[in-house]
């Protein structure tokens, strides 16, 4: 028995009644899911006095067609919707297999889409209530000489070595999905590519989500619909575990070349990493042995690995190379 | 909106439920204690172990992480609703609840995966469990379960009298632990009692001072009092073995671990946070020893024990030195491993209450007898004024053998004299409780030029922790089994136990030994590759044999390994075959490779009495009830104990009554540990069994060959066709209040080590043999075990289902260690941080049953329960290096680890 701490609990049944009660409550913490939410307040680590769950809120929840050819997918749809959703499935398998991946089927029927993206960092020390800079004070602890950093960053360290723990990020930002977001009155639109920030930008969060903010849903654009997807997750358990490095890729072909992509990675950065240098090779070019050998080159470059991730190197090289080699069959 | 104040009505079970008007609390929580649905279990508090799903509107969700808010005006089903008959039935057949604390979990995930899908493929039904961890059966019986649930099986009839061992009948305790209904640490509480919390150290070694506890606690309503090391009335110290106790329930000026305990809070158990936020308490860190092999220069941890070393134990028989300066062939390397936590789902947990003068303490424990004894020293109270009833137990694999809650418990009754209970957060659990000894190992080999082994050195420094736990029987239990079951005629074997203030270390399933075989076998290995011999040959070749003696002079009543081996051959055979046809006919990338490792293992205690009493009595009423303390784990006890003793009395096993574990009602049949209850205790009962048979036979002056016919009305004797009802009613109460009883108990004969280590630890030996399968994806380091095929002899399957039960359960526990589970302190303190391995993890697993009776055995039967985990990690190494080339000197192999050892092998990126 894990007692929590006291706070109330708020279920509005419309974005106008959230805001309300966020605007009554400048603390309060939006949960939907409260798969990340509830782990957070267990130990005690963050204690926000009141809670605003949104999962209640119609508008919030649901798939549907856009005349674009794209998907709306609202903020609180769950990830076994996301995965077992027909047009989802048809339009952006990598984004239904990516959400098939997260946690275990029992955290799946609840967490959401929007909590997934919106998730904190899994950094043990972040999350052990370390006084870090994330947590506002002066000292990385994951970076040090003797510090467990092997789930950490190679890429934009700024004082703060976290990364995205996120499987539907890197998903979203490949499909180049926006994020839209009830911001006062207005409704605001972030491509997905900028709602990840890090920590150059904001040390003490993970999205651009400010306090009063409400993540209304995804729009994933028709661009990529029904093109040639990828997903795939290391991890060190298959079942219900974070991933080590990800990788989602979208791509077309026509004769036998690679004629778009977008690739993203995962677990590498405090945001979802584009894979510019690996798109811009492929582009024009024929998946094969050859083109794999020069993926791997070119993948991880510029990675500056802490003490004990250095295997994420091959891990992104290989699994770009892998994403490359689904084009040739 | 939904109003703050309003309790929200859900359905529960079909019926309308008011809750307590808190709608942020977890919806475990408000199930268990406002409605008393205490099916549903809480493991982790954080949707890591699944235990607690429960079905919201059908979907399976995590109850801990579920606001009660959540629920309002939707239905949910827990493990007590209506519907789940068959699967229970189906579960109850295929031995799919050991333990039962995942069960419920279980069954809940299953029942909504049935309700769409009926007749499900085991893929489907792995990918629907996903979300629950089970520690005990390897996945593999409950995957079976569910995908069988549709079929209607009439339940099976009980053996007849004198078929009970040898038939695979269901567990005696099996059904309360698929309704819900088995009381565990944390479903048994007195009301109007108090909520224990332990104030503990957030660092690895430091002074404390206590602020002004008076002022704390009086400005806190529910605070019913604070107890600290100066509130314990007898010796603050315990410890698994008498002479090394140095643990204190209650730190005393310095913590020496992690997690350690220093005070005690009693909460009133009113409902009301139970938060230690504000504790006053000061803590001084002080220098540490986080590295033992830095141990032995620092300051010792506990007086008289220098350099700290707690304990070494050694095996000396011929000269190791000189015999490997000739072998013609030599291995030589080094292993290391981690912490590994036992993650039994259930954490510890309990509740103590006074009933005159005695303190009875009911809490999940695997030494009943032991708790007792420690409790009361600490508490100053004879042991008579102490009574251990265990709940039932969610789980142990050797961390449960230490006393954790118990004198915590004991102490806030005593003071308050109220009803107590205390459950451990999964971080506590994981903190505080022992875990198994990281080894740091070197070893060298040799054999001669037709493969012969002909000497070993071995060299173990095993991190015993902060305190001394179990940590003397892992030093002295490792040099005695570092030769695995192989004929060496030179060995130098050495193991030392030293502290440093790293979590304690104590006995997790195999005290060592799995450690000491992942470095034996896996050069084994290496030296069959330089004497160019199969490794399944080069084993069978060295495979001790009947007349060998062992490396401490001892000539094992039966071997059993080369029978093991034997039947292992056609298996490697075609797993050899098939990975040559993989290997050939798939690209560069995905590997596939076989190996093969074995193991030996001696049940009970190392050369140390560890006694079992047993009592059955007749009530005058001609009722027969069997007395058996074995602590019941999940591991099989009370049904393999009952089916020895009905043989043994030739009743059938439906006749017997249990009763126990009590440590007021049941003689003390020692601690659920080192594989000696179906043996040591089976003996016993085997003991008492005859004894009263032969009582029975006297009374009604029968033969030998006369039949007991127990019914309603009384026992029967019958011999050559007559059948005379006995006449108990005028017998006087005997010394146990029965008409007549039989008390016997039984200690295996063993003969102490000298200093060389010679010696008969051991009156019986286990054997076993496993191969693994493994795919590897080379690119991204990862493994997948594809399928073990296990040998393990078992002298007698007393029980053939719950044997198969333990081998697979051993060997989700070995390829854990292998492969993932590593616990870091202040890293790990979790069950997503820390893995063990899913549904999704677990290979196909054939379970052998290999049967060489041992004398000594009860019915030739051997312990089992540890050796099953031991082959399995070797085994998967060894498959590894098969595949890739890699030699691995640290476990668990993780991907990192792996792409590490490839790529030193001259793999490719």
């Amino acid at each position: 028995m894990d007692v929590m701490h006291n706070f109330e609990l708020y279920q509005p049944g419309s974005v106008a009644d959230a805001q309300a009660v966020l605007k009554d409550n400048p603390d309060a913490w939006i949960i939907a899911g409260g798969k990340d939410s509830l782990d957070w307040f267990k130990d005690r680590v963050k204690q926000p006095p009141a809670l605003v769950d949104i999962s209640g809120i119609a508008e919030l929840h649901g798939i549907t067609a856009q005349e674009d050819g794209g998907l709306w997918i609202g903020a609180t749809t769950t990830l076994t919707e996301v995965a077992e959703d027909a047009a989802v499935r048809e339009k952006f398998p990598m984004l239904a297999k990516a959400a098939g991946l997260v946690a275990s089927p029992q955290i799946r029927n609840l967490a959401t889409l929007g909590g997934n993206v919106a998730q904190d960092t899994r950094c043990v020390y972040y999350r052990d209530g370390f006084p870090c800079y994330r947590a506002g004070g002066n000292t990385c602890y994951a970076n040090t000489p003797t510090a467990m950093n092997r789930e950490h960053t190679m890429y934009e360290a700024s004082r703060c070595v976290a990364v995205t723990p996120s499987d539907t990020a890197p998903a979203l930002v490949a499909l180049e999905a926006v994020m839209v977001i009830q911001r006062g009155s207005r409704q605001v639109e972030v491509p997905a590519s900028e709602f990840f920030i890090g920590p150059e930008i904001d040390i003490t969060r993970m999205t651009v989500l400010e306090r009063g903010d409400i993540l209304l849903g995804v729009k994933v654009p028709g661009k990529w619909a029904g093109s040639r997807q990828y997903f795939e997750k290391a991890a060190d358990r298959n079942v219900w575990d974070f991933a080590l490095v990800n990788v989602a890729m979208a791509a077309r072909t026509e004769g036998g070349k690679i004629t778009a992509a977008s690739m993203v990675c995962g677990g590498v950065q405090c945001t979802p990493r584009r894979m510019s240098d690996v798109e811009s090779l492929i582009v024009g070019e024929a998946p094969g042995a050859e083109l794999e050998g020069l993926v791997k080159r070119v993948a991880a470059r510029g990675a500056r690995p802490l003490n004990f991730n250095h295997f994420k190197v091959p891990l992104m090289q290989n699994l770009a190379a892998r994403a490359v080699r689904s084009l040739a069959v | 909106m939904t109003g703050l104040a309003v309790a929200p009505s859900l359905v529960v079970n079909g019926r309308p439920a008011t809750l307590r008007p808190d709608r942020a609390r977890r919806l475990s929580e408000a199930l268990r204690e406002d409605l008393g649905l205490t099916g549903t279990k809480t493991g982790c508090d954080a949707g890591d172990c699944g235990a607690c799903t429960v079905l919201l509107d059908g979907a399976p969700v995590c109850a801990c992480l579920t606001p009660v808010g959540r629920a309002e005006g939707r239905a949910v089903t827990t493990v007590e609703g209506p519907g789940l008959a068959g699967l229970r039935a189906s579960f109850l057949r295929h031995g799919a609840a050991q333990c039962g604390i995942c069960t419920p979990g279980m069954l809940m995930a299953a029942a909504a995966l049935l309700a769409e899908v009926p007749r499900p493929e085991a893929a489907a039904v792995r990918a629907a469990l996903g979300g629950v961890l089970c520690r005990c059966t390897g996945y593999g019986p409950i995957v079976a379960a569910v995908v069988d649930a549709w079929r209607e099986a009439p339940p099976a009839p009980g053996p007849a009298a004198g078929a009970a061992v040898g038939a695979a009948v269901a567990r005696v305790d099996g059904v309360p632990r698929l309704t819900g209904a088995a009381l565990y640490g944390a479903d048994l509480w007195k009301p109007g009692g108090v909520v224990l919390k332990a104030v503990r150290s957030p660092h690895p070694r430091a002074a404390f001072a206590f602020g002004d506890l008076a002022g704390w606690a009086a400005a806190r309503a529910n605070v019913a009092c604070v107890l600290t090391a100066d509130d314990i009335p007898g010796e603050n110290r315990f410890g698994a073995i008498p002479a090394y106790a140095d643990q204190p329930a209650l730190a005393e000026r310095e913590v020496r671990h992690r997690g350690e305990a220093v005070a005690l809070v009693a909460f009133e158990d009113d409902g009301s946070p139970a938060s230690l936020a504000g504790f006053p308490v000061a803590w001084t860190p002080l220098p540490a020893i986080l590295d033992p092999a830095a141990a032995a220069s620092a300051p010792p941890l506990h007086p008289r024990r220098p350099a700290n070393l707690l304990v070494e134990g050694r095996v000396r028989r011929g000269d190791a030195a000189a015999a490997l300066a000739v072998a013609a062939h030599a291995a030589a390397g080094a292993m290391r491993t981690g912490f590994v936590e036992h993650a039994p789902i259930e954490p510890e947990a309990g509740a103590a209450w006074m009933e005159g003068a005695v303190l009875v303490i009911r809490a999940t424990t695997q030494a009943p007898v032991m708790d007792r004894d420690e409790t009361a020293r600490i508490l100053a109270l004879s042991r008579e004024q102490v009574r251990i009833i265990p709940s039932a137990v969610g789980g142990g694999f050797g961390t449960k053998l230490d006393v954790s809650l118990q004198p915590l418990l004991g102490l806030a009754v005593l003071k308050l004299d109220r009803p107590a209970r205390m459950t451990f957060t999964r971080r506590e659990s994981m903190q505080a409780t022992t875990k198994r000894h990281p080894a740091a190992m070197t070893a060298r080999i040799g054999c001669d030029a037709s493969g012969r082994l002909a000497a070993l050195e071995f060299d173990g420094q095993f991190d015993t922790g902060a305190y001394a736990s179990w940590g003397p029987t892992v030093a002295n239990r490792v040099p005695v089994h570092a030769t695995g079951p192989y004929r060496i005629p030179a060995v130098a074997a050495r193991a030392r136990a030293v502290h440093t203030n790293n979590p304690v270390a104590g006995a997790f399933r195999g005290f060592g030994v799995p450690q000491a075989t992942l470095l034996l076998e896996t050069l084994i290995d290496r030296l069959a590759a330089a004497a160019g011999i199969d490794r399944l040959a080069f084993r069978r070749l060295n495979a001790l044999a009947p007349g060998d003696a062992t490396a401490t002079g001892q000539l094992p009543g039966a071997v059993g390994i080369g029978a093991c081996l034997a039947a292992l051959q056609p298996r490697w055979d075609r797993a050899q075959a098939e990975a040559a046809a993989v290997r050939a006919a798939a690209g560069p990338g995905l590997l596939r490779g076989v190996g093969v490792a074995a193991c030996w293992y001696g049940c009970g205690n190392t050369a140390l009495p560890n006694p079992s009493t047993v009592r059955i009595g007749l009530t005058h009423a001609g009722a027969i009830v069997l007395h058996q303390g074995a602590t019941e784990i999940g591991q099989g006890s009370d049904t393999v104990i009952a089916q020895i003793a009905a043989d043994a009395l030739g009743v059938p096993l439906a006749a017997l009554a249990l009763v126990g574990p009590d440590t007021a009602l049941t003689p003390d049949a020692g601690k659920t540990s080192a594989s000696r209850q179906t043996f040591v205790t089976g003996r016993a009962a085997l003991a008492a069994a005859r004894a009263l048979r032969a009582a029975v036979l006297r009374l009604a002056n029968a033969g030998e060959g006369a039949t007991l016919l127990p019914g309603a009305d009384g026992l029967r004797v019958a011999e050559d066709g007559r059948v005379a009802l006995l006449d108990l009613a005028g017998l006087q109460p005997d010394a146990a209040g029965y008409a007549l009883s039989a008390t016997e108990t039984y200690d295996p004969p063993t003969a102490a080590l000298d200093a060389d280590g010679q010696g008969a630890p051991y009156a019986v030996y286990g054997w076993g043999a496993q191969i693994a399968e493994v795919a590897v994806d080379a690119a991204l380091g990862t493994v997948r075990v594809l399928r073990v095929t296990a040998a393990h002899d078992v002298g007698r399957a007393i029980n053939p289902a719950l044997a198969r039960g333990q081998i697979e359960g051993g060997i989700a526990q070995g390829l854990g260690l292998a492969l993932m589970e590593e616990y870091l302190p202040g890293r790990t303190e979790n069950l997503h941080d820390y893995l063990i391995p899913t549904t999704d993890d677990m290979p196909e697993v054939e379970a052998i049953l290999v049967e060489v009776p041992d004398p000594e055995g009860p019915m030739g039967a051997k312990g089992l329960g540890e050796h099953a985990l031991i082959p399995t990690a070797p085994a998967i190494l060894n498959a590894i290096r098969d595949a890739t080339g890699a030699t691995l000197a640290e476990v668990p192999v993780l991907p990192h680890r792996l792409r590490a050892a490839i790529r030193a092998a001259g793999g490719g990126r």
